[in-house]
């Protein structure tokens, strides 16, 4: 609930507030989408399974996205597109939180 | 006290989460957007500036030939059936020269540069000038009666060739990394399968642009806009 509510509210703090992050920064900040987005499905899982952590999440959504930020800048100094393992790594785990999400919502819905 | 801390720091790192995405959405659309006008300033000056050139120039020119035609018409006013063969002479030596605009059956080729999210590469030349010869080359080779490229009619006199960080035709800039669009006239079939047979366009092209053809029974090739000088050409009289 809370969590919509805050999506709710950036979506429309990013739509409406016309900040200026230099166009240079695109890529940094398409990567650390996806390495928010796999912490948010982490955070997803936990709280289904009971055992999520605030601390954990938070430390885990600030440092995924500062590590990849970080490898598609050493990426680009290096010439080499280490973004992709970023990219590979984080898209996997979020389909892997995927599923273990769906097994545990329709083990729920069966043990009702 | 702890549960509630933990519910806020939740709801601020998905106002985090929400505000990075819609703005990246929201930076992405606007990117593709403004990459059409984004040119630099003294680029436009010099270019506003050629242009300013070449219209004051083609004006000269219009004047010229009403002034030529004209004369052939006072002169050959009495003889109907020479004033019409110098008549016509004339307009085949206009298309021939690229001094009139022209319509006929035909094709368009577009080639728009792939676009790349990760920007590294954004400044790369995408479109070789190489490329373009080799293609108006296969388009020649195929009987192309008439050929423009972005609205730029090639003659017998123009050359393509890369200049600082554009391609200059006919004394015209094109930028290489956005669409460039080669019109030609000629038997549609024909040159549809001589831009179709393997080989035709470089395969460096293909794979850093798409590629679309459309035929077409009716396209518009503009005039070529230059006057011609022949400083050193002189033709040679046959005694």
């Amino acid at each position: 609930m809370v969590a919509f509510v805050g999506l709710l509210i950036g979506v429309i703090i990013g739509i409406v507030w016309n900040v200026n992050i230099p166009v240079k920064f695109s890529p940094y900040i398409s990567v650390a989408i996806f390495a928010c987005l796999d912490s948010v499905f982490g955070a997803l899982r936990g709280s289904i399974s009971h055992n999520f952590r605030a601390d954990i999440f938070v430390s885990g959504f600030f440092g995924n996205a500062a590590l990849a930020v970080a490898m598609v800048y050493l990426g680009d100094k290096l010439g080499i597109p280490i973004y992709l393992a970023a990219v590979i790594v984080f898209g996997g785990r979020i389909f892997n939180n995927f599923a273990i999400i769906r097994r545990l919502l329709i083990d729920k819905t069966k043990s009702h | 006290m702890k549960k509630f801390r933990s519910q806020l720091s939740i709801g601020l790192i998905c106002v985090l989460l929400g505000f990075m995405i819609s703005y990246q959405f929201k930076m992405i659309s606007k990117q593709n957007s403004t990459a059409e006008t984004d040119t630099n300033t003294p680029e436009i000056i010099t270019e506003n500036q050629q242009l300013k050139n070449s219209k004051q120039e083609m004006q000269k020119k219009i004047d010229e030939l009403d002034a030529k035609t004209k004369e052939y018409e006072n002169a050959s006013l009495g003889n109907d059936a020479k004033s019409k063969l110098i008549y016509n002479e004339l307009l085949e030596t206009r298309i021939l020269t690229g001094g009139t605009e022209v319509e006929g059956q035909g094709m368009t080729i577009y080639i728009t540069p792939k676009s790349n999210i990760f920007g590294s590469s954004s400044d790369d030349q995408i479109i070789n000038d190489t490329d373009l010869v080799h293609i108006v080359n296969e388009l020649n080779a195929a009987d192309a009666e008439a050929i423009s490229i972005n609205e730029i009619r090639l003659t017998s006199r123009s050359g393509i060739r890369n200049a600082g960080n554009a391609i200059i035709i006919n004394d015209e800039r094109i930028s290489y990394n956005k669409r460039i669009t080669i019109k030609a006239i000629g038997k549609n079939d024909i040159l549809e399968s001589a831009i179709n047979f393997p080989g035709a366009i470089p395969q460096s092209l293909t794979q850093s642009c798409d590629i679309t053809m459309e035929k077409s029974d009716k396209i518009i090739i503009p005039k070529y806009n230059k006057t011609y000088k022949f400083e050193f050409a002189k033709p040679i009289e046959k005694k």
